[in-house]
């Protein structure tokens, strides 16, 4: 049967409404901390920082007030990839000593060091996963977009139109759903008079004529809604960021400034929390995990 | 910089294309048994073509940060675990408008048909040639794989990237000199 | 009047977009629904009444899960044996907005495109075209070379349609298909139709929210509510029911208000008006009484 709804599982970017103290929070804020995290998460952490973090967020989800199960679900659409990652970590790392493997057969060997960085790699995906999903579930497109304005804004100095490149994420973001009701149409219309975008048959000039159907009228459309918006927002004497005033102020209140703190220590417990347990006497401790 | 009010909306209008094509999975032609090729850089040529090449920069770049989004959050195959690197997601996609468009322009003068696919051409070019080229120097995969793959995979998508421009930007032309502007 | 076997026989359809996702809605509650050869049917009901994804079941778009049945000139939809090609052949399927799917070069190229992919050869294609080219009012030779995207928005529509009528269907499901267009051109539109229905003999599913439309070409109505039909009837009958209608958002065609005030009013009205015509017969008989 085919299945005409092309963004069904995709969960990350969906907006929840529930109104926690997350919600509330400055958005600047909250993409400083994201972009911190996802640092702390990527390039600088082992399995403890990993395991930390991965409670963090879930911690923050059920302080954000989202049901876990729906969070969880994100992670599903990279699930098989991951496992396969996973997979692959487990047999392909080299032992780093003869007692660290636990069954080898040929050159697939099953170590410790294997299992530990399959285990490590799945939370931290699972991790950044959450991550992103904490700051879409409780941050809507307008306010990130702001943020982000916002903090680049003293590059303006240097020539980057800030005000500009923001607005170009926000129509890009808000236009991207629309698209997909729309190309969900024209895929039904055109079924309904034949077109076959089946998978298929055929050279690679037919394979490509045959998504013709599809392809030209989503550029086209869009190309005449992009005219009809240029017009409106020159009718509405729309000049450009410059001298500009803006309508939503962001004004940071004491509760901003103290998130910011924690999550600067946080990321420094993440980074630093292996490196720290990596004392000799600890040493023993860790090979046992 | 400077940008007029059409170049941030075809900006943001093109990256949506992009990022639509990469997130429904509409943006790949499936070839051969297991490999695809990819149309998602192809709002990035014909914007900078129609709107000029810091456009194609910005699409480019909207393109790369969506596409290393979709490789941390939502890996939709192995090949997309290399796209996580920023250098081999974004950086190479920032070059796409900037050959396209000059390219363009060069043989405008001359043929605006062959002006057309020889954009896009070049703007293929730049986006295998550059990204293999990121993976490479990054050491993820040996050069000879990365050869074979540019070799096979790049003239395919070189001929999908063109048709495809002539088809949209030939019947755009149209309707803009219907409306009194710049025809063809 | 002899109706003889329904064309398209629908009974307790149910649907549900998004399914098993946090999003899914149910769109379709248990609608029963009959068309006869012939006839010119409308369906009518606020937006999200669930009219489309009805209208999706009748060419096999959507096709009907465990419960509900849909049977299209004698073939059951819920059989995966059906041939669902052969469906669209039958049943041909207009969308709002339909000028979004073209996408040829060439007039000509884009209305073949239909009876192409059904593998109709060169002679018979041609014949197609210049038939549906006919039924539109687009003139054959003038119109067949003419670059699709040079043409008005209201000869590209003309032009969609003429895409779908080229597969000859023996029922034509219209979804909301004058959106858009100005009253000239909706009244061109609109004798077109008619034209099919009366002459040509064309079942005809009219779905729209525009009062006057549904007047003016069908013979019966449906009205949908939140995904069940709520009214149905002979569309004079229903039209003379405001109140009724009131309670679903909708209001019967200006000329037929009229007629009903009169008639609340006591005066001697004979039926619904359903046109202008109608309308002013019925007053100068009572001016003239």
């Amino acid at each position: 049967m085919e299945d005409f709804e092309l963004l069904r599982h995709i969960t990350i970017g969906q907006y929840l409404p529930t109104d926690s103290p997350l919600h509330r929070l400055d958005p600047r804020v909250k993409l400083v901390a994201f972009t911190l995290l996802c640092g702390a998460f990527i390039l600088g952490s082992g399995p403890a920082g990993i395991f930390m973090g991965l409670i963090v967020m879930l911690g923050l989800l059920v302080l954000a007030r989202v049901p876990l199960h729906y969070a969880l679900q994100g992670l599903r659409p990279a699930l098989p990839w991951l496992l396969l990652l996973a997979v692959l970590q487990l047999f392909m790392v080299r032992p780093a000593t003869q007692s660290d493997v636990i069954w080898s057969w040929g050159f697939l060997n099953l170590t410790i060091g294997g299992v530990q960085m399959a285990v490590v790699t799945l939370c931290r995906f699972g991790a950044l996963i959450l991550l992103v999903s904490l700051l879409t579930f409780s941050t809507d497109v307008t306010a990130l977009t702001h943020g982000a304005e916002r903090l680049l804004r003293p590059f303006q100095r240097i020539g980057l139109p800030a005000h500009e490149l923001a607005l170009v994420a926000t129509i890009a973001l808000r236009y991207v759903p629309l698209l997909a009701r729309e190309m969900e149409q024209v895929m039904k219309a055109q079924a309904s008079r034949g077109a076959d975008f089946g998978r298929g048959h055929g050279g690679l000039i037919q394979r490509v004529r045959r998504i013709f159907p599809l392809v030209i009228p989503l550029f086209l459309t869009s190309l005449e809604r992009a005219e009809a918006l240029v017009l409106a927002m020159e009718t509405r004497c729309y000049t450009g960021g410059r001298g500009r005033s803006h309508l939503i102020q962001l004004r940071s209140r004491p509760g901003d400034y103290v998130t910011l703190g924690i999550a600067l220590l946080l990321t420094l417990a993440i980074v630093g929390v292996d490196r720290w347990l990596l004392q000799p006497n600890l040493g023993g401790w860790l090979a046992h995990l | 910089m400077k940008l007029t009010v059409r170049q941030i909306v075809i900006a943001g209008v093109m990256s949506a294309i992009a990022i639509f094509l990469g997130a429904s999975h509409l943006g790949f032609i499936p070839f051969l048994a297991g490999t695809a090729i990819t149309i998602m850089h192809v709002p990035v040529i014909i914007g900078a073509v129609l709107e000029g090449p810091l456009v194609g920069v910005i699409i480019g770049a909207l393109f790369g940060i969506f596409s290393l989004i979709q490789a941390n959050i939502a890996p939709t195959g192995p090949g997309d675990l290399l796209f996580r690197d920023p250098l081999v997601s974004i950086f190479p996609r920032l070059f796409i408008g900037l050959t396209a468009y000059y390219l363009y322009v060069l043989l405008k003068r001359w043929n605006r048909i062959v002006a057309l696919g020889g954009a896009a051409v070049v703007g293929t070019l730049t986006n295998t040639v550059l990204v293999l080229g990121m993976i490479g120097l990054r050491g993820y995969y040996p050069w000879p794989i990365l050869v074979t793959v540019g070799l096979t995979n790049g003239p395919l998508e070189i001929v999908a990237a063109v048709l495809i421009t002539l088809a949209v930007v030939i019947p755009w032309r149209q309707i803009e000199s219907g409306r009194g502007k710049e025809g063809f | 009047m002899v109706k003889g076997e329904p064309m398209v026989a629908i009974d307790s359809l149910r649907y549900t977009y998004m399914r098993g996702t946090p999003l899914e809605s149910v769109a379709l509650r248990g609608v029963n629904l009959v068309v006869y050869p012939s006839e010119a049917v409308g369906i009518a009901g606020a937006t999200g009444s669930g009219k489309s994804t009805l209208a999706q079941h009748m060419n096999g778009l959507l096709r009907p899960s465990s419960l509900g049945k849909v049977i299209v000139d004698g073939q059951d939809l819920a059989d995966p044996q059906v041939e669902i090609r052969s469906i669209r052949r039958k049943v041909g399927l207009v969308f709002q907005f339909p000028e979004q799917q073209l996408f040829e070069r060439i007039v000509g190229d884009d209305i073949a495109f239909g009876p192409r992919q059904f593998g109709l050869h060169q002679e018979e294609v041609r014949e197609r075209v210049r038939w549906a080219m006919e039924m539109v009012g687009l003139e054959f030779q003038t119109f067949k070379d003419r670059l699709t995207f040079s043409l008005s928005g209201g000869e590209r529509r003309r032009v969609a349609l003429a895409g779908v009528l080229a597969l000859r269907p023996k029922i034509l499901v219209l979804d909301e298909s004058t959106s858009g267009l100005d009253p000239k051109g909706r009244r061109g539109f609109l004798a077109r139709i008619r034209d099919l229905h009366q002459v040509q003999g064309l079942t005809l599913v009219f779905i729209s929210n525009n009062m006057e439309d549904l007047a003016s070409i069908t013979d019966r109505l449906y009205i949908l509510d939140g995904g069940r039909v709520v009214l149905e009837g002979p569309t004079r009958r229903l039209f003379g029911m405001e109140e009724e209608l009131s309670r679903y958002s909708l209001r019967p065609p200006p000329v037929a208000q009229i007629t009903s005030q009169l008639q609340r009013k006591g005066l001697p009205v004979v039926q619904t008006a359903l046109t202008v015509e109608e309308a002013e017969e019925a007053v100068w008989k009572i001016l003239s009484s």
